[in-house]
């Protein structure tokens, strides 16, 4: 799973940036509560600007040269507020002075693993509870990982369960593709243990018949709602805040077509739900994710699922409520959506 | 003047949070949205007027300096809840008018015709029509009404259009769908025009076959696959689909009466095979003499092909296969008996 050299040069860059500027992200944010003028967002589009400049215009042939451009952008849009923001500007200059000090210690492999890691872990969090057996015999695969380079627009990771690289041409099962591209930013790293949740959660340990609605719309908002409660306390596996709520503030606007509208409903509905029915959710979340196609049957099951809800959702709230309170799994409450 | 953060950027960020953390205080909300405590305040503030939280005295408060911190959570309500929920999906609306329907009603109602009209159960076909109608009204209102684009209302009238083809209404459909043609012609959506010209012709075909046989009873496959065909062929319909044409070779099949069937692949097999396989198929076709007489009695109509004739006519009594010659000319004959092949 490698990247050509010029892109593995630039890609051990961003993970090693990222990594020093996430270990200062609470002091950045610090200096940034106390000067009116500058906000952390505004202080992130800097970075993310100098590195997507060295990303393009870079020729370095090592990881040495790769810093010293970087530094270099970085340092020139840190002088555009120095004298303004003189605690914001000095916490990039402890991340220049780190990426100096580290340059011999870049490893996106390592860091990408870790993320990976960690997202698993949260995944076999996600499904602790859960009692299917077609969801526990999953539960042990563990995936390799493909890197890639990207220049169009493409999902940041994808799942294939069987995949067979242009490299080797070995053909390998449960292959995480891992797209690294010019539009990657802090942001896009903070993400990335929550993009392996949603690989693990919605297509190795879930069950993936191809439907966008669940398992890229209703699966990405149980994956962001389980780093918070599920249903009462969060899965952990070290996440901080920026990185548990990273998908919702920054990444959804980027949903569209079924995953976004899946998404989208997945979070009304799950909100709607009174307190004392606030555990249906993972309920349902479990038996779709087991659902399996007898002969690919029913293979839209999942998906008829929500549209059912949905539709019962949109037209009588107060039907659909008394229903999930008079039934007891996912495929009762369709039954009964489906029978009137 | 110094600059804050984007009011915009600071509710949204304040009711996702909001909405994970489902009760919090201040200092909660601040530590999880990075976000200056004065604008978290005003965010909590206004929620809680809007009644999208509720703040009640922290239970267990922390041991610190002044009065026990507020605690926040959501409302009870679902109506509220909702609101919130919806709130944040707003932020990802596009910022100048679309131009055609969003809403999720909408999409419902596109969704349930479809359903509708593909449902071969007359009770599900109903029920389903019933809920688009619903759907669209609610629809109407997500949109705006009235004040809605024209763009977003000729879409609405689109579905209502179909919503009258699917209950029969045919004269309100044409109507409906003859003026909107002339909308999307002007805004140039060759799409919605072609999908309304195909619709137009659906509605010609029913009114023809209904007319036809007095009743929209489609028993007759033949004859309804015929009517359509001809209707097609007078508007003279084309398509670049190839699962249409496939469809359309299929309804052409469909429209041969089995007798013609028959007849045609006797055709097609003698065409294909050599002179001693005729043999067979002849006395195979003589075979079924008795049946395609009864079936192929009153048809006015003329085969053809390259090798093989066939004449029927009305007139004669009945009908005989002659066998076939040296230049495989097969005709079909008044009855007569049988001749001996040279």
């Amino acid at each position: 799973m490698s990247l050509p050299e010029s892109v593995a040069i630039q890609f051990d860059l961003y993970t090693l940036a990222c990594h020093e500027l996430s270990m200062r992200w609470e002091k950045l944010v610090l200096a940034t509560l106390e000067d009116l003028r500058q906000d952390h967002e505004k202080c992130l589009s800097c970075f993310d600007g100098a590195f997507r400049s060295c990303l393009e215009n870079s020729s370095a042939s090592n990881s040495s040269q790769a810093v010293e451009h970087f530094a270099r952008l970085l340092s020139a849009q840190v002088g555009l507020f120095r004298a303004s923001s003189p605690r914001s500007a000095s916490v990039f200059d402890e991340v220049v002075q780190a990426l100096y000090d580290r340059r011999h210690e870049c490893d996106h492999l390592a860091d990408i693993e870790r993320f990976h890691i960690q997202g698993r872990d949260l995944a076999r969090q996600f499904f602790a509870e859960s009692e299917w057996p077609s969801t526990q015999a999953r539960m042990g695969i563990e995936c390799h990982l493909e890197l890639s380079y990207e220049s169009a627009k493409r999902a940041p990771m994808a799942y294939r369960e069987r995949y067979s690289s242009a490299e080797d041409e070995l053909s390998r099962e449960h292959v995480i593709l891992v797209r690294f591209s010019p539009r990657h930013s802090f942001t896009s790293y903070l993400a990335l243990p929550f993009f392996f949740l949603h690989e693990y959660t919605a297509h190795v340990y879930a069950m993936d018949y191809g439907n966008n609605l669940f398992n890229d719309g209703w699966m990405l908002w149980a994956a962001q709602l389980a780093l918070w409660h599920w249903p009462d306390k969060p899965i952990d596996a070290g996440l901080n805040c920026a990185q548990r709520k990273v998908f919702l503030q920054h990444l959804c606007r980027d949903l569209r077509g079924e995953p976004y509208r899946g998404f989208w409903f997945a979070m009304e509905f799950q909100t709607w739900l009174p307190d004392q029915l606030q555990q249906r959710f993972r309920q349902y979340t479990y038996e779709l994710a087991a659902f399996q196609s007898p002969a690919h049957k029913e293979r839209n099951w999942q998906k008829e699922f929500i549209q059912a809800v949905e539709t019962g959702y949109i037209l009588d709230q107060d039907r659909l409520l008394s229903l999930i309170q008079q039934t007891s799994t996912a495929r009762e409450l369709w039954t009964a959506l489906e029978k009137t | 003047m110094p600059r804050r953060a984007r009011m915009n950027e600071v509710r949204f960020n304040v009711r996702s949070t909001a909405l994970l953390l489902r009760e919090f205080t201040v200092a909660d909300m601040v530590r999880a949205t990075d976000l200056k405590p004065e604008s978290v305040r005003t965010e909590l503030q206004r929620m809680r007027q809007e009644g999208l939280l509720i703040s009640e005295p922290h239970p267990d408060p922390p041991a610190t300096r002044g009065g026990p911190p507020a605690l926040y959570r959501l409302s009870d309500d679902p109506k509220a809840r909702l609101e919130l929920a919806q709130s944040l999906e707003a932020f990802y609306a596009p910022a100048e008018a679309p131009d055609r329907p969003t809403s999720r009603q909408y999409l419902l109602a596109q969704r349930l015709l479809d359903q509708a009209h593909q449902a071969d159960v007359p009770k599900q076909r109903q029920r389903l029509l019933e809920q688009a109608a619903r759907a669209l009204e609610m629809a109407e209102q997500a949109e705006g009404g009235s004040l809605a684009s024209e763009n977003v209302r000729a879409y609405l009238a689109y579905e209502k259009a179909r919503l009258a083809y699917g209950r029969n209404e045919r004269e309100q459909a044409d109507d409906a769908f003859r003026q909107l043609r002339g909308f999307f012609v002007g805004t140039y959506n060759e799409l919605m025009v072609r999908r309304i010209d195909e619709y137009r012709l659906c509605l010609q075909a029913l009114s023809h076959y209904t007319a036809m046989k007095g009743s929209g009873d489609f028993g007759d496959s033949h004859d309804w696959a015929r009517t359509l065909l001809e209707t097609l062929q007078t508007n003279d319909y084309r398509t670049e689909s190839p699962l249409i044409a496939l469809l359309l070779n299929l309804v052409r099949c469909l429209s041969q009466s089995t007798g013609e069937m028959i007849i045609a692949e006797a055709i097609a097999v003698g065409n294909k095979t050599g002179q001693t396989e005729r043999n067979e198929i002849r006395g195979e076709i003589n075979a079924l003499r008795r049946e395609l007489r009864e079936l192929v009695r009153g048809k006015q109509e003329r085969w053809t092909d390259d090798r093989m004739h066939l004449d029927f006519s009305q007139q004669e009594r009945g009908y005989a296969f002659a066998p076939f010659d040296d230049n495989d000319i097969m005709h079909i004959v008044p009855e007569r008996p049988p001749q001996r092949s040279r």
